[in-house]
């Protein structure tokens, strides 16, 4: 770990989460949900003329009333939440934010993954990816990896290229194995 | 009709690639169902991709393997390692692993592999009487019947899934909106596709499920300790006469297997409810002599038998009806939508050979998996003891392989990922993932069948009341939901009590 991430660390440490704010949070995202659908009925979906007529023609009819389903329950259950708290207070743990460092590594290096299979292709980006999870979740032994990692792409890659017929990403330099 | 379909299905089902493929899926079943944390909802979102290529039997087959194999495998390490592999096995370990601590884990393995595959052929001669029968009950059903039970499905699964009702409400609405994007099937108009191609079709269900389910269990168990320790397991050889073992409970394997059925049937129970169902059952009809809890055999007889019958009872609404009992029963169904056939009493009439030869690949998996579970168990124990830091990084390429192969899409790819944050957020919450599957398959079924119900009408709703099967669900939904309400309330006085 770098002295400046160390420092950046140190200084996010105090900052915690509790499954309460992950609650909120949620319905936040329950609600942008909603505003969405009625963003997209009232611009989108009008500018087809499909959002108007009886409920069989109108094809607004039923997103509109799985978005009024998700907004009263999401308003019943800030009720309740808010319920909840007042009388119990906030009980549940703490999770400091460093701690979710882990998790979003692995998800950020998934993402790279992914953004770098399309430009690179399977062959080249695979058996890093593998390797450097494994280390990550602490395989310190260079050979046995770097093993694992190689056979493990070329098996996968070998099952579905030659049985199932799938050509996987090739990438910029269209690097695709002819078993 | 039945020995039609039966007849029919035989064509298709007798082939050696059919058997091939029930030994494969069983095997990959019990191996992901041993393996904590994966399951056999985990292996068949991770061969969907895989079985979509073949020819719909075929596919079945594999899938169906998975299914059983996988409800039984998580009792290998409930008794050995005393981790359940999943939930359905939890009760499993009450008496398995005090059997293996009293030097019979050999036994307890045996026995959870026999009762597993008893319970489940009971579970599948239930489904081959009762689906049928159903099916012709059904085909007089029209869009406001199937409207009512699209919407029981979802308020069942909502009201057993997770801490709250309103949660699993959320979830399903959202796995309901998630089924409009793209063209609507009726006015063939766009919908919250934001002019993009990719979402023409919506989201690929496989997606979806791969993200909301294997990346954000991926990302659970990266963030669990000791990646890299690997279980010292001693090595267990079950015998065959561990059938005869089961026999002996023969009553209580009847019961567990009735009791594992009837659970399945019901939208939204499953197998682990039927499992912990079975076992108070049979502690409660246990001899003076038998002590549950302490390693007694009629423990993992109970539960292991009423997990697997839970599987043929799931599958009898999903077939008969188009409605899923669970996400796995879900999956099933969008499996073989994906091949054009739409479960439901038309399924029965138009296409028996399906049904026959899915009918007969159920049988025999389970028969398939008396004689592999046994022989096979030195390798699901070598299986254990593979360490999490090899497991995690070859289940996030297989997921990326997989869903990959479907379209050869990227954008696929990056919705996975997007659907895994979303689960990651979701299951920290305590919001059950379960429901959003149900609402993704139910979707289209509920939608369509509510306008055209709308279409019929000359009054509006009232139809739903007019009709006597959409008038008894509307009581059933309503009776659930103030079951629901009421035992929410009890809980909430109790707990403002006891603070």
């Amino acid at each position: 770990m770098s002295a400046r991430f160390r420092s950046f660390v140190l200084q996010v440490e105090p900052l915690t989460l509790n499954r309460n704010h992950l609650e909120w949070l949620t319905l936040v995202f329950f609600l942008a949900l909603v505003g969405v659908v009625f963003q997209q009925i009232n611009t989108d979906l009008v500018s087809q003329g499909i959002a108007d007529g009886d409920p069989f023609h109108n094809a607004a009819f039923y997103p509109r009333a799985v978005a009024i389903l998700i907004l009263g329950a999401v308003f019943i259950r800030a009720v309740l939440l808010t319920a909840e708290i007042r009388d119990t207070g906030i009980k549940v743990t703490e999770e400091r934010v460093s701690a979710m460092f882990r998790p979003v590594q692995l998800v950020c290096l998934f993402g790279l993954y992914l953004y770098l299979l399309d430009v690179l292709g399977y062959h080249l980006v695979t058996t890093p990816f593998i390797a450097m999870i494994m280390i990550i979740c602490g395989d310190r032994k260079p050979l046995p990896t770097v093993l694992f990692s190689l056979s493990t792409a070329f098996l996968i890659a070998f099952v579905f290229e030659k049985y199932l017929k799938i050509v996987l990403p090739g990438g910029i330099f269209s690097i695709n194995i002819p078993w | 009709m039945l020995f039609e379909a039966i007849a029919q299905g035989y064509d298709l089902f007798a082939s050696p690639f059919v058997f091939a493929l029930i030994i494969v899926g069983l095997m990959f079943g019990l191996i992901v169902g041993a393996l904590p944390g994966l399951g056999p909802l985990m292996g068949i979102v991770l061969i969907l991709p895989v079985a979509i290529n073949l020819q719909p039997i075929t596919a079945m087959s594999l899938l169906l393997g998975i299914y059983v194999g996988g409800s039984c495998g998580g009792s290998i390490s409930a008794i050995l390692l005393r981790i359940p592999g999943t939930p359905l096995a939890a009760a499993t370990l009450f008496d398995g692993y005090p059997m293996a601590q009293k030097g019979r884990a050999a036994d307890a393995v045996g026995l959870a592999v026999s009762s597993s595959a008893l319970g489940g052929l009971f579970g599948g001669v239930i489904l081959i009487l009762f689906a049928p029968v159903l099916a012709v009950f059904a085909r007089k059903f029209s869009p406001p019947e199937f409207t009512l039970l699209a919407i029981t499905g979802l308020v069942a699964i909502a009201s057993v899934s997770g801490e709250s009702f309103l949660k699993g409400i959320l979830s399903g609405a959202f796995g309901l909106l998630l089924a409009t994007i793209g063209t609507d099937q009726i006015s063939m108009g766009y919908r919250f596709t934001f002019d993009s191609y990719h979402m023409l079709d919506g989201f690929h269900l496989v997606s979806i499920v791969v993200g909301l389910f294997a990346i954000s269990e991926m990302v659970f168990q990266f963030m669990g300790k000791d990646l890299t320790d690997k279980p010292d397991i001693p090595l267990v050889r079950p015998q065959f006469r561990s059938v005869l073992l089961a026999l002996k409970h023969w009553k209580n394997l009847l019961r567990s297997s009735a009791i594992g059925t009837f659970f399945g049937i019901l939208p939204g129970a499953g197998g682990v409810v039927s499992s912990f169902a079975a076992y108070a059952v049979a502690k409660n009809a246990a001899k003076p002599h038998e002590r549950y809890g302490e390693g007694e055999e009629g423990g993992v007889v109970a539960t292991e038998s009423a997990n697997n019958a839970t599987c043929g009872g799931a599958l009898v609404p999903s077939l008969a009806l188009g409605i899923p009992g669970d996400p796995i029963a879900a999956l099933l169904i969008a499996t073989l939508l994906i091949f054009g056939f739409y479960p439901g009493p038309t399924l029965f009439e138009d296409q028996p050979q399906i049904v026959g030869g899915i009918f007969l690949v159920y049988l025999t998996s389970n028969v398939a998996l008396l004689v592999l579970g046994i022989l096979m168990t030195p390798l699901f124990v070598y299986v254990l003891r593979i360490r999490k830091s090899r497991l995690i990084p070859v289940i996030l390429v297989l997921c990326v392989v997989g869903t990959f192969a479907l379209q050869s899409s990227i954008f696929d790819l990056w919705a996975m990922l997007g659907f895994g944050l979303v689960g990651i957020v979701l299951r920290i919450a305590n919001y059950p993932l379960a429901p959003i599957v149900i609402g993704t398959i139910l979707g289209p079924l509920l939608e369509n069948n509510l306008r055209r119900s709308l279409l019929l009408s000359d009054e509006g709703y009232w139809i739903f009341v007019d009709r006597p099967v959409s008038l008894v669900l509307i009581v059933v939904n309503t009776g659930l939901i103030l079951w629901v309400a009421y035992s929410t309330w009890q809980k909430y006085k109790a707990s403002r009590k006891s603070a």
